[in-house]
């Protein structure tokens, strides 16, 4: 579509409605006097009837849902599909934190179940030392997992 | 009296189904549509507090739209080594539909998504989304006259593909 001086992507403007009144004046001239530019206007309005025919295309199921369900107020996206969520504390500093909670809770619980009661100020009874001796071989890690042992000691779910 | 400020809940909920389809539409399938969907809505959240009551979904396809251009810069970026012999191939050719559709829209898709991204961007947001030419040009930062060439030469490849 050459020959003159108007461009051919005002065809699509003109079907558009979107040309100047001077440029759709221009176009009808052009249209009325040229058969390949009114073969061009067909093919282009056929592309964008197609286009706009295209039927409005729905979610998945439970898509939307999926990404708004139970965070009111400061809903959060789900995870991009490709992406993997880098834990936030690495295994080993997860198993650290619960024997330390496990040894803290222990003690508490022998010092507020001694049947001597307090002793005199300023003494713990029984000593600390013999409490985190006795909890070292009585509540091994490696067979009794830190988080039975207090689980209140540590957050109620520890982030994967 | 001025429209309200939607919050973030309530674009999800009342405009979460428009932005699919605009996702769709530019991506081509159902498994990048949902990614750009995710990302527009967590900027939509981000730029909540500095959107100015008009035309919303103007505004969410903006936002979509830049997320996809967004990924198929990062894709390109990656691709340059990974598929050096179809360096502009971008997310297009969409892959077969995810769920079955007629056969004329399908191939419709299948030819919108072969269009180079920029062409595909203005005929959505032109004849899917309904934006007038200076909508697409203030939204692309592009002059009116490129707006109109890529949406004219958008659709006359398409025709192609069709024909």
């Amino acid at each position: 579509m050459t020959g003159g001086p108007l461009p051919d992507d005002l065809l699509s403007a003109y079907l558009d409605g979107e040309c100047t009144p001077a440029e759709r004046a221009a176009v009808e001239a052009r249209l009325a006097a040229d058969a390949r530019w009114r073969e061009e206007l067909e093919a282009v309005r056929s592309a964008r009837d197609a286009l706009r025919r295209l039927p409005f295309r729905e979610p998945p199921a439970g898509f939307l849902a999926d990404l708004t369900r139970g965070t009111p107020g400061a809903a959060a996206p789900r995870p991009r599909r490709a992406a993997r969520v880098a834990p936030s504390r690495p295994p080993a500093a997860r198993t650290a934190l619960a024997a330390v909670a496990a040894v803290a809770a222990t003690i508490v619980a022998v010092v507020a179940a001694a049947p001597d009661g307090p002793g005199p100020e300023g003494e713990v009874r029984p000593a600390i030392a013999h409490l985190s001796r006795t909890h070292a071989a009585t509540a091994g890690l490696e067979v009794e997992p830190a988080h039975l042992v207090a689980p209140a000691a540590v957050p109620a779910e520890l982030p994967r | 009296m001025a429209d309200a400020v939607p919050t973030w809940e309530e674009i999800a909920r009342d405009h979460g189904r428009f932005l699919y389809n605009v996702a769709y539409r530019l991506a081509g399938n159902d498994a990048d549509a949902q990614d750009l969907v995710q990302e527009a809505l967590v900027r939509v959240r981000r730029g909540l507090e500095s959107y100015t009551p008009g035309s919303l979904e103007g505004w969410l396809a903006r936002i979509v739209t830049n997320v996809f251009l967004d990924e198929v810069r990062r894709r390109r970026r990656r691709a340059t080594v990974a598929l050096p012999e179809t360096p502009d191939a971008v997310l297009p050719p969409a892959p077969p539909a995810d769920a079955p559709g007629d056969d004329l829209s399908d191939e419709v898709q299948r030819a919108l998504g072969a269009l180079p991204e920029d062409f595909r961007v203005a005929v959505v947001l032109c004849d899917v989304v309904g934006l007038s030419y200076e909508e697409i040009a203030a939204q692309q930062r592009v002059p009116v006259g490129t707006v109109r060439s890529r949406i004219h030469r958008g659709r006359r490849l398409l025709r192609e593909a069709l024909a």
